[in-house]
């Protein structure tokens, strides 16, 4: 584990973490041990915002450089199996176009150390299904921005239910008018307000 | 019967008395609700894009099917421009989308890191211009479209007695700087070059400021709209909250209240953390119209005599509730709020798919108390 590493990338120095990481490669660390630092100090920064010592700002910017710095090591493909968690699968539903809070979740993710599915925007039940057989992911995401889409998440999940699928899954949703309430009506799991609060959902879920 | 200009003047004594925070013969409401009156009225949300006044009418049939509606936050909801001052497209039905589908904003980064520059060398006005032609569709004959229609349907609305609350809208540089970049390149801007987003925003308010005031001058608005979600929540530390977004709030409203119109903020998201600063605007000035995320009572708490309060029935309770429900907690609002100042609205607006017989009990609470 580099401390410096850990470090830069907690404190959100960029070129910091950058230089590091070149340091390290032509040192010949293997990249599984750098990406294992920088998911260190991404932790770190998740424990920051929970702390409300960094906010949404800070764990969208951390996600970021943990991207480029992926791509420095060849993606996280490259770096080997970097996912330490398991897979997490994340759409917003059908007739539902909203794709922000859904990138700063699928993101925030994956830096985490989550094997992230990342199925678009406007996704029918279907594309669910096949990824849910495909990837078997312990947890899924449901975004929505709109009233609308509420009826289309409940039948998301009747579905998945029908097709035997949601016994061993976790559903959390999210998105700007989604409530406990909608919760409740929709059949899902869990209402997620943050990005963080995904990440510490499915952490526990997964019993990391 | 009463006229429409009788009716008008009833319903903006009202509001001017809530505004005032002093107690109203009965709580005022406003509903702003074009995606539902048009539902509500028999029409498809694409008759708001094909015809612009008949999709008018249909909002205004609505609207009077409800009830003795006070207020609306402004005319001609016009789906095709509804992202231009985000610098974003948007999707609208009946074109990219089927004919009765919610619009939504298309937010693909059309904003450039580059264009911060071209914001401080050459001002917003240049730059806003380039982009509605060159990288927005050409939004802006859209905007003179809609622009030619408005006077008749600010017509319309007077005539059916009902006031336009903020006939005249304004916005912070962050709120569009942030929908032109998307918020994860523009939330790294913030953190990577700071100074020149700031320059920009700096830039950008000279012309928001002469055209808010030269706009104020025209139309002699009794209020004037100004949002700011993405400024609120849990997006940024009260340090890059009070450097990026606040001043640039309060200049705003500062600037409305020395035209001599008062200030409609329309605050999506939570503004928990940030109570405090609404103390900053001037007294007896504002309407406070938070989203539901706000804890509106916590806001009370603080704001109490200070300001108006309006809202703030969620969209889950106008949605998937009983209309019990809404009664219930429609009531709580008028019994704690009325008697300093406030006016019965949705949380930001009333969806699409609401229950009819739920914006009736949240209105009902208004209207028998």
């Amino acid at each position: 584990m580099s401390q410096k590493l850990v470090e830069a990338m907690a404190e959100l120095d960029e070129d910091r973490v950058l230089e590091e990481i070149k340091a390290l490669k032509s040192q010949n660390v293997a990249p599984l041990d750098i990406i294992a630092s920088l998911q260190e100090g991404m932790g770190i920064v998740g424990k920051r915002f929970e702390e409300k010592e960094y906010f949404l700002s800070e764990l969208i910017m951390s996600a970021e450089i943990f991207n480029e710095a992926s791509q420095l090591l060849g993606g996280m493909g490259g770096a080997g199996t970097a996912s330490k968690y398991g897979t997490f699968v994340m759409g917003t539903i059908y007739d539902d176009i909203h794709d922000i809070g859904k990138n700063i979740v699928t993101t925030v993710m994956s830096s985490n150390g989550f094997n992230v599915i990342d199925l678009g925007v406007d996704v029918p039940t279907a594309k669910y299904v096949e990824a849910i057989k495909k990837y078997k992911p312990k947890v899924i995401g449901i975004s929505c921005l709109l009233t609308t889409a509420f009826d289309n998440i409940k039948e998301c999940i009747q579905t998945l239910e029908k097709e035997g699928l949601r016994k061993d899954i976790k559903i959390l949703i999210g998105g700007g008018p989604v409530d406990e309430a909608t919760c409740k009506y929709v059949g899902a799991d869990h209402v997620c307000k943050n990005a963080q609060e995904t990440v510490e959902y499915s952490k526990k879920y997964m019993g990391v | 019967m009463k006229t429409g200009q009788e009716l008008y003047n009833e319903h903006l004594n009202r509001i001017k008395t809530a505004v005032a925070m002093k107690k109203t013969d009965r709580t005022p409401v406003m509903l702003h609700a074009g995606a539902f009156c048009v539902r509500y009225a028999g029409g498809k949300l694409s008759d708001l894009v094909k015809n612009l006044e008949y999709g008018q009418e249909l909002v205004l049939k609505g609207l009077q099917a409800m009830g003795d509606i006070d207020c609306v936050v402004g005319t001609a909801e016009y789906p095709p421009i509804m992202g231009a001052s985000y610098l974003a497209h948007v999707k609208v039905p009946g074109r990219e989308l089927p004919d009765d589908m919610q619009w939504q904003i298309d937010e693909r980064g059309v904003m450039t890191e580059e264009d911060y520059d071209t914001v401080i060398d050459k001002g917003w006005d240049y730059f806003f211009t380039d982009v509605c032609k060159n990288r927005l569709d050409n939004v802006l004959d859209e905007m003179q479209y809609v622009g030619k229609f408005a006077a008749k349907a600010a017509k319309m609305y007077e005539d059916a007695g009902i006031v336009i609350l903020p006939p005249v809208m304004t916005g912070l540089p962050f709120s569009a700087f942030c929908g032109g970049r998307t918020i994860p390149k523009f939330m790294r801007d913030l953190h990577r070059i700071p100074d020149k987003v700031q320059a920009a925003i700096d830039a950008a308010m000279v012309s928001r400021v002469e055209s808010l005031r030269q706009q104020i001058r025209t139309v002699n608005p009794y209020s004037v709209f100004i949002g700011g979600g993405r400024g609120a929540g849990d997006f940024l530390s009260i340090k890059a909250f009070e450097r990026f977004v606040w001043p640039y709030f309060k200049k705003l409203v500062e600037v409305m209240v020395e035209e001599g119109a008062n200030a409609y903020l329309h605050l999506d998201l939570s503004w928990d953390r940030f109570l405090n600063y609404f103390l900053e605007l001037p007294k007896g000035r504002c309407i406070f119209h938070p989203d539901s995320t706000t804890d509106i009572f916590k806001a009370k708490e603080v704001l109490q005599g200070h300001m108006c309060f309006m809202g703030d029935v969620s969209p889950s309770l106008l949605t998937l509730y009983t209309p019990d429900d809404v009664y219930e907690y429609s009531k709580r609002l008028v019994d704690e709020f009325s008697p300093i100042g406030f006016i019965m609205a949705a949380g930001c607006c009333v969806p699409a798919n609401a229950k009819p017989e739920n914006v009736k009990a949240m209105l009902a609470a208004a209207f028998d108390n």
